[in-house]
């Protein structure tokens, strides 16, 4: 279960609204590399995982991205608060505005609604925790594009919390799949999955 | 009680690898450098807008939070650090301690805590976490 805690990870107040700026941010959200597909893939990997580091590690960055999909939806949010339709039509943010107003829609900055085809729950701990350690450098690298293209303090700093977030959590993961490796059978000459097989005895 | 994060001066065990302890991924919350804040005096740089009462416990209570998040995350692939152990008791009791506070003055962060005063329904109030700044 989860229990709402009412304030965000790290705090977002934006007095400068920028709507070109929020369609970019927004693919952070629905995106093939957002925190949405990260906190979904980590979340249904868990189950399956083979120890208990694996686990506790999978539900607790997790978690953290549901927290950190909440703190770029209050980024887009602040951005587009109490724009004008003029300042819409120059920004480029009409093409979302028909569809959604002003309202949170998980979508990438091309405009394709999220998917789950942006990530894999594969039922093998080394191929889904390696999967986890590209997400996280995926991720980081959408940061820094994304701090290439914003000059406004008030939405660098929360951004670059998240960027981050992403390297600490490729540490975490690449502990986590070393204990997998670990762990593996010695005998097990051609890396059995130890999500499904049973391991052969030595 | 100890009221400085200090984080480099921790000296946890297989903590100075890259992206963890040392550099702490985020620990620098914005312009305020956690590692050498004292939270007992909080301040202000020139990247940080003014805050409220409200907005400068809340900061505070974020910051423990995070701390514990982080160490949380690292303690569950080295469970048997005691330094980061007896770090994570630290922070969470002074986090518990600043979310007391912040209830009983300002409404609850979350429904359930036993310092949301039940003689009315608070939970709901404004504002919500992502309207802070303009419109409240």
């Amino acid at each position: 279960m989860w229990i709402y805690e009412k304030k965000l990870e790290y705090p977002v107040k934006i007095t400068r609204p920028n709507a070109a700026l929020a369609k970019i941010i927004i693919t952070q959200l629905g995106g093939p590399d957002g925190e949405l597909a990260a906190s979904l893939r980590y979340l249904n990997q868990r189950y399956t995982m083979p120890n208990e580091v694996a686990k506790g590690t999978l539900t607790d960055i997790g978690t953290e991205e549901l927290a950190h999909m909440e703190i770029i939806s209050a980024i887009v949010y602040q951005l587009t608060r109490g724009i004008s339709i003029e300042e819409i039509k120059k920004s480029g943010f009409d093409t979302y505005f028909v569809d959604h107003t002003t309202a949170l829609y998980p979508i990438a900055a091309s405009g394709m609604p999220f998917t789950a085809t942006y990530f894999q729950s594969k039922g093998d701990p080394i191929t889904d925790l390696t999967e986890d350690l590209a997400a996280e450098q995926k991720a980081r690298t959408t940061y820094d594009n994304i701090l290439r293209l914003a000059d406004d303090p008030d939405v660098k700093e929360p951004i670059k919390f998240l960027r981050a977030r992403e390297v600490v959590h490729f540490q975490r993961f690449g502990e986590a799949l070393r204990t997998v490796q670990d762990n593996l059978n010695a005998k097990n000459y051609y890396a059995f999955n130890p999500e499904f097989d049973k391991a052969p005895k030595l | 009680m100890n009221n400085n994060i200090d984080m480099s001066g921790m000296g946890m065990s297989g903590m100075d690898d890259c992206g963890n302890m040392g550099n702490m991924g985020g620990m620098g919350m914005g312009h305020m450098d956690m590692g050498h804040m004292d939270m007992g005096h909080m301040e202000m740089t020139s990247g940080m807008k003014p805050m409220n009462e409200r907005e400068a416990l809340l900061w505070k209570v974020q910051a423990y939070e995070f701390a514990c998040i982080e160490v949380g995350l690292f303690l569950n692939t080295n469970p048997n650090d005691k330094t980061a152990l007896a770090y994570f008791k630290q922070y969470r009791d002074m986090k518990h301690q600043l979310e007391s506070e912040f209830t009983k003055r300002f409404g609850p962060l979350t429904a359930g805590h036993m310092d949301n005063d039940l003689s009315t329904w608070r939970w709901i109030e404004n504002p919500w976490p992502w309207e802070i700044g303009r419109e409240v």
